[in-house]
């Protein structure tokens, strides 16, 4: 093919525009791990920190219940959690092998993309029922005794965990499934041109 | 294997394959780093150097599929480069080239950069995880829709 045989040797003329030295992205690759290794550590240490807070508080502190220190645990246990799950810590985990071919490149994101979706639906309701049995069990020591007082309390705990779980979660979960459904939709119609 | 030495043969032909994936500049090098970040980490990995080629263009289409996202939402106009060693003429065909196979569907344009670089059928199968036989096929495809758009902007 005559054509194509012009189109290959102006190919070839083509060359980047800018030089840029090895030296600049050995620079910028130990940068990337330098960063991931932080993220990680911060991640680390956020976990550290709150178990420590947990258990200082539960062995300074009397409270007379048990359920005060459950509270106070599981209120931790989400902010953490929470705290975990923003830094991107666990999608580090899931970081797909980008040596492998195409077709099973192509694969194994939407996979991962749909394992993402999926962890992050159940992790939001799982973060807003420990968070909300948490903040429920802790209240409990200090209204106890004072109907009128713990009516007020409590009425006002649940509606704020009516809000976060009728209002903020399905609004969240909605976000999230939409950013990754259209990448999913996006992978699958190039996954299509693959099909032989 | 020294990976200065890799950078600096494949760094021009993996710049190629990212400018026909996305004809623009900006974007083609931020796609160049990212693609050699992850050949500097996982050069250790590479058992075979002999297969250095079609590991570091997996690689690279990998990415380049991976940026799905970002290209499909704007096609952005390549500005002429302010500094190079072809004439302006060649440039702006070089340019248009870009543009043309970064208006083939995603695969395609894959396919069709590793054919430009003069990879074996064999070779652009184990890279794309298509069969040989519907590489030549598909190929054979592509070649002439890329010469009716060249043709078409006046540039053959």
């Amino acid at each position: 093919m005559e054509d194509f045989n012009d189109i290959k040797a102006l190919w070839t003329q083509a060359a980047p525009k800018q030089s840029v030295d090895a030296s600049i992205v050995i620079r910028a690759a130990k940068m990337y791990k330098a960063r991931i290794i932080l993220r990680t550590s911060a991640g680390i240490l956020a976990l550290a920190g709150a178990l420590i807070v947990v258990s200082l508080v539960a062995f300074h502190y009397q409270f007379r219940f048990a359920t005060t220190k459950v509270g106070i645990a599981l209120v931790i246990l989400a902010i953490v959690s929470g705290m975990l799950m923003n830094s991107q810590l666990v999608w580090l985990l899931l970081k797909p092998n980008s040596t492998m071919d195409n077709k099973t490149f192509l694969k194994t994101i939407k996979a991962l993309q749909q394992k993402e979706q999926y962890i992050q639906t159940k992790f939001l309701s799982l973060y807003f029922a420990v968070l909300s049995i948490g903040m429920m069990l802790y209240l409990f020591e200090f209204t106890y005794g004072g109907l009128l007082f713990s009516i007020i309390i409590y009425s006002a705990t649940m509606g704020w965990i009516l809000f976060a779980w009728l209002y903020l979660r399905p609004r969240s979960i909605r976000k999230q499934r939409e950013r990754t459904q259209k990448i999913i939709d996006q992978l699958e119609g190039v996954a299509a041109q693959m099909e032989e | 294997m020294n990976f200065e030495q890799v950078y600096n043969e494949y760094r021009p032909r993996v710049y190629r394959l990212c400018m026909g994936y996305v004809a623009d500049e900006a974007q083609a090098e931020d796609l160049v780093q990212e693609i050699f970040i992850t050949v500097w980490q996982n050069l250790h990995t590479l058992k075979n150097e002999a297969y250095v080629g079609t590991w570091i263009f997996r690689i690279a289409s990998n990415q380049c599929l991976r940026t799905v996202q970002n290209t499909r939402k704007k096609k952005q106009v390549v500005p002429l480069p302010e500094t190079t060693n072809t004439t302006p003429e060649t440039e702006e065909r070089i340019q248009t080239l870009y543009r043309c196979i970064a208006e083939l569907e995603e695969t395609d344009r894959i396919l069709i950069s590793l054919v430009l670089e003069d990879l074996p059928q064999a070779e652009i199968a184990a890279i794309t995880g298509f069969t040989e036989g519907n590489v030549r096929v598909r190929v054979h495809r592509i070649k002439e829709r890329l010469s009716k758009k060249m043709q078409a902007n006046g540039r053959l």
